[in-house]
């Protein structure tokens, strides 16, 4: 026996695979692709823009302009607005300005949202506060993919995580950091940075983490230590922001579970889409434990959230939101608030899902994907 | 023809042949249709260009070795497959249909303890026939990568299932 026996044997092992019609499949995918193209050449030539010109987080048309940056900002964009300036006085809070003067009514989006870039070397968090978009940290992706797919922010904006240093499996370390990149530790070794969330927190302070015997591990990020307890079995968890309410999926189905109460309930997505992904799962989960955003899972490491619905965990009905085309992000904050991310721009609702407002993005990271909202 | 019929006459032509190289880089009939369908895709995105070049075909498949090469896919081949190899066949005719079965579970789980380069080479190597300087081109790595990926490769079958080392001379081969 020879090479040629290992040949036939290819051969024999390749005609189980059955045959199908891709025509249709393949034709979807370009459009994605085609779209997915247009957004990342914009973005990146919005950055190169912004480097001289500034992104704006323009709330309004008549807002007063954005708020003036840290001190400490590594980098800085002037906001294209007559007043914005970078320069002054380093006040650390929006004004928050997007809603109608006088109306006290209306919340604001007066906190920081932090978006993930890449460079062909980094790993980029941009946070735009008040306007401006400034990058706070750059991680160094290593010439492998597990940095830029694992990359997280806590939901208080303090800590990064991430998990570098790969093996061909995608397990390496979990680091964290402070949100600048600085006060760099390694938590732990053989931890997984496949999928859209490898790294999951619950709250600010402890973050899930998969092993390479497919454990998932809760990790203190502070003492760096597990916490002890049931490792439980359920899957693809997801806690609200201050990490009271857990939504995952176990044998018996998805549920939400929190202080004295587990809710299950059911979600069937839209049937057109399901065969393009692998399933959903929860992206974010609303601070009373109420609603749950759900999203694809999709098939390849691109980061995108691709949440597209609100479904209520009491009911099991899906929420009807009151935003038109094509939804990108649906995210819970722990101010709550509702944002709703769609072709550039922010809805922002109240609890009640009642429009408070609409903003644009900051040019330089639209199309980037969103990880935290800190208020 | 238009073309899209140009294109969907391409599709389905050449689909099946694609879809059995991408059944042996994943071990799995949806990450393989996946993965036929990301590559056609961007073929697509292309199809004027390599309509005129007449190297639609061959795009394909370097995109395709390449997807298979750099993604990092959330749902690792690995956890779907049973944990141990199929015991060793008892040796005897390879006309015998249930010895060729377990031949085969027992070369699909070796594959897929390999990494996703090292199965791009094997695949590439033996089932499509490729010269180590196709095959480099193809992946886009030096023909010295080839080589030692090769050898690793064939290593690493017969560390993982030496039931096949006895049925294969797998000392690689060089042209």
């Amino acid at each position: 026996m020879n090479d040629q026996r290992l040949r036939l044997d290819l051969a024999d092992l390749a005609g189980e695979v059955d045959p199908v019609d891709l025509r249709d499949r393949t034709l979807r995918a370009s459009r994605r692709l085609g779209i997915q193209r247009a957004v990342a050449s914009s973005a990146a030539a919005l950055v190169l823009i912004g480097a001289a010109t500034g992104a704006a987080f323009v709330i309004r048309p008549d807002a007063t302009g954005p708020a003036p940056l840290p001190a400490n900002t590594p980098s800085i964009t002037v906001a294209p607005t007559p007043t914005g300036s970078p320069s002054g006085p380093a006040p650390t809070v929006s004004p928050g300005t997007s809603g109608s003067p006088g109306d006290p009514t209306v919340k604001v989006l007066t906190g920081t949202l932090y978006y993930l870039g890449r460079t062909s070397k980094d790993a980029v968090v941009h946070a735009v506060q008040g306007g401006a978009d400034r990058t706070v940290a750059r991680i160094p992706l290593g010439g492998e993919p597990c940095v830029g797919n694992s990359i997280t922010v806590s939901p208080d904006g303090q800590r990064l995580a991430w998990v570098e240093d790969a093996d061909t499996a995608g397990f390496g370390a979990l680091m964290t950091a402070a949100i600048d990149g600085t006060r760099k530790r390694k938590l732990a070794t053989k931890v997984g940075c496949l999928g859209s969330r490898a790294l999951v927190w619950m709250g600010s302070d402890r973050l899930m983490v998969r092993q390479d015997d497919g454990a998932s591990v809760l990790m203190n990020a502070v003492t760096g230590r597990p916490v002890d307890g049931d490792r439980g079995e359920e899957t693809d968890p997801c806690w609200s922001a201050d990490g009271r309410f857990l939504a995952a999926m176990d044998e018996s189905g998805p549920f939400v579970s929190g202080p004295g109460s587990r809710r299950p309930y059911h979600y069937d997505p839209p049937s057109e889409d399901a065969d393009k992904y692998d399933g959903w799962s929860v992206r974010s989960v609303s601070m009373d434990g109420r609603y749950v955003a759900v999203g694809w899972k999709g098939t390849d490491p691109s980061r995108r959230d691709d949440s597209h619905a609100v479904v209520e965990v009491a009911t099991s009905r899906v929420k009807t939101l009151p935003v038109n085309g094509e939804v990108k992000n649906i995210f819970f904050t722990s101010d709550e608030l509702v944002l709703i991310r769609r072709a550039g721009r922010i809805v922002v609702l109240d609890a009640r899902f009642e429009v408070l407002d609409e903003v644009a993005e900051a040019r330089g990271t639209r199309g980037l994907a969103l990880l935290a909202y800190a208020p | 023809m238009d073309s899209l019929t140009e294109f969907d006459s391409f599709v389905r032509t050449r689909t099946p042949a694609l879809l059995r190289s991408a059944y042996l880089l994943t071990g799995d009939q949806h990450l393989a249709e996946d993965l036929v369908q990301s590559a056609l895709a961007r073929t697509h995105r292309s199809w004027n260009r390599l309509h005129r070049t007449g190297n639609a075909e061959a795009y394909t498949r370097k995109t395709m070795y390449h997807l298979q090469v750099s993604w990092w896919r959330r749902r690792r081949v690995p956890e779907s497959m049973p944990g141990d190899l199929p015991e060793p066949r008892g040796g005897g005719s390879v006309s015998d249909h249930a010895q060729q079965t377990s031949l085969r579970l027992t070369l699909k789980s070796a594959l897929l303890k390999l990494s996703p380069k090292q199965r791009a080479v094997l695949v590439l190597r033996f089932f499509e026939d490729r010269t180590e300087a196709e095959t480099a081109d193809l992946l886009g790595v030096t023909v010295g990568t080839v080589k030692s990926q090769t050898a690793r490769s064939l290593a690493k079958l017969r560390a993982v299932a030496p039931e096949l080392a006895e049925l294969y001379v797998l000392e690689g081969s060089t042209r």
